[in-house]
């Protein structure tokens, strides 16, 4: 942002304006807040609801109708209810517009769309959802061989640790405890993912490491050579 | 180290590879700023092989910007001679302090080179900086950002062989152009070398303005 190269060129009061902005904006990306940083958020946009008079002033502007602006006054109270929106974008909703409605629209036959369109969304979330339920109890884990493998293993484990090999015979039905990782779940990977973020000592401290390559130089001439202009 | 240092256009590099050394042999011993003479400093053989690297990676944590997982980010410094074999590159950068003073307890120094080379069982990694000093104690009133000004010693750029370690990312400086008029055919790559004072710019990205706000 090179907010410098205006100086001169505008209003100097407008270049204010424009950094409150800034500085309102930049604080709203932050993935976490505290009560400082919704007070300086509060303060950026105080400044510049107050100086962004100066567009009226210099007939920019006739008024601040604006809904886009508006809403900016409604930021701080929602990051206190629902937490930072951390840059998220509305091209985000872009995005799922062609999974809701183009690939939809593609797969009917266009004659009346729309209730063809409803009714693969509404398919594609119960397949969804039933992926998941059958990720949760574990059958979408490999193909059938593995889990003939899987069941005879445990079976086998169970029948060499167990004392009683009575037990063992009955001991199948609990096969999945012992190596569920939960990996394969989407609750599983839910979770993998917050193990990650939450890990301690993670978030690495800033580092700078230097590139792999480099020239040598090292000294060829003789050491008659090393004069005391170089040192 | 002799081609290094004529390369760099410093003849004085050995000196300020062994102050490195102190400061990084006996961290603390020092008062900040105080003169130390150089005959007190570690010895170091002037055929010491020193490797000059043009680029350097930091790496740190800003989930606010498009990063990795975790969070983590990362990105190139450099300082090339004739980058893609075209112009001159000297990124500036932040650097830690060991107080509070200054930005946020940084400093802004522009690299003239990383260095690398053995002392004793270890390999230093450092940079060769010309220091940039706060133009003033508080930012400018108009754009809410610092002002800095090259530091001299003398008549020359102040400079100083610092480790890598205390550099915490690259920053964004810009000219504070004034009333004067550019002359024509003013190359872009003399920026950084051709005014007086800079704009340390904290939007250029999220976690610059995290940084230093």
């Amino acid at each position: 942002m090179f907010l410098p190269a205006l100086i001169g060129y505008v209003p100097d009061q407008m270049i204010q304006c424009i950094a409150a902005f800034l500085d309102f904006s930049y604080i709203a990306r932050r993935p976490s807040h505290d009560t400082h940083s919704l007070a300086a958020m509060e303060a950026a946009l105080d400044r510049y609801f107050r100086l962004r008079d100066i567009f009226i002033d210099t007939g920019v502007r006739e008024a601040f109708s604006l809904p886009r602006q508006h809403a900016l006054l409604h930021w701080v109270r929602m990051i206190k209810q629902f937490g930072s929106p951390n840059g998220v974008c509305t091209s985000i909703a872009e995005s799922k517009h062609i999974r809701a409605v183009k690939r939809p629209w593609r797969a009917s036959n266009r004659n009346n769309p729309l209730v063809q369109i409803l009714r693969t969304n509404t398919r594609l979330s119960k397949l969804a959802a039933a992926r998941a339920e059958f990720g949760r109890r574990g059958i979408l884990r490999g193909d059938i061989v593995s889990y003939a493998q899987r069941k005879v293993r445990t079976c086998f484990m169970s029948s060499v640790l167990s004392p009683s090999h009575m037990v063992s015979q009955v001991g199948l039905a609990p096969l999945e405890d012992d190596e569920d990782d939960g990996a394969d779940t989407l609750e599983g990977l839910i979770a993998a993912r917050e193990d990650v973020d939450d890990a301690p000592g993670y978030h690495a401290e800033p580092h700078v490491s230097l590139a792999r390559t480099h020239g040598v130089f090292h000294v060829h001439e003789p050491p008659s050579a090393l004069t005391d202009r170089d040192f | 180290m002799a081609a290094v240092a004529r390369r760099l256009r410093t003849p004085s590099l050995r000196d300020l590879l062994r102050r490195y050394l102190r400061e990084q042999l006996y961290p603390g011993f020092d008062e900040p700023d105080a003169p130390v003479d150089i005959t007190e400093c570690p010895d170091l053989s002037p055929r010491t092989r020193v490797a000059l690297h043009t680029s350097a990676r930091a790496t740190f944590y800003a989930p606010s910007e498009l990063c990795g997982p975790g969070g983590m980010h990362s990105e190139m410094i450099r300082c090339s001679s004739r980058w893609f074999k075209r112009y001159p590159r000297y990124d500036t950068v932040f650097v830690r302090l060991s107080g509070a003073e200054g930005l946020r307890g940084m400093a802004v120094a522009r690299v003239r080179g990383f260095l690398s080379f053995p002392y004793g069982m270890t390999m230093h990694e450092c940079a060769l900086v010309e220091w940039f000093e706060l133009a003033s104690d508080h930012p400018d009133p108009l754009t809410g950002l610092w002002v800095v000004k090259p530091e001299m010693a003398g008549n020359r750029r102040a400079v100083e062989v610092i480790s890598t370690d205390s550099i915490v990312r690259a920053s964004h400086l810009l000219a504070v152009h004034g009333r004067t008029r550019m002359p024509r055919g003013f190359h872009f790559s003399n920026t950084l070398n051709a005014f007086k004072r800079y704009f340390v710019n904290s939007y250029a990205d999220y976690h610059t303005h995290e940084l230093l706000s």
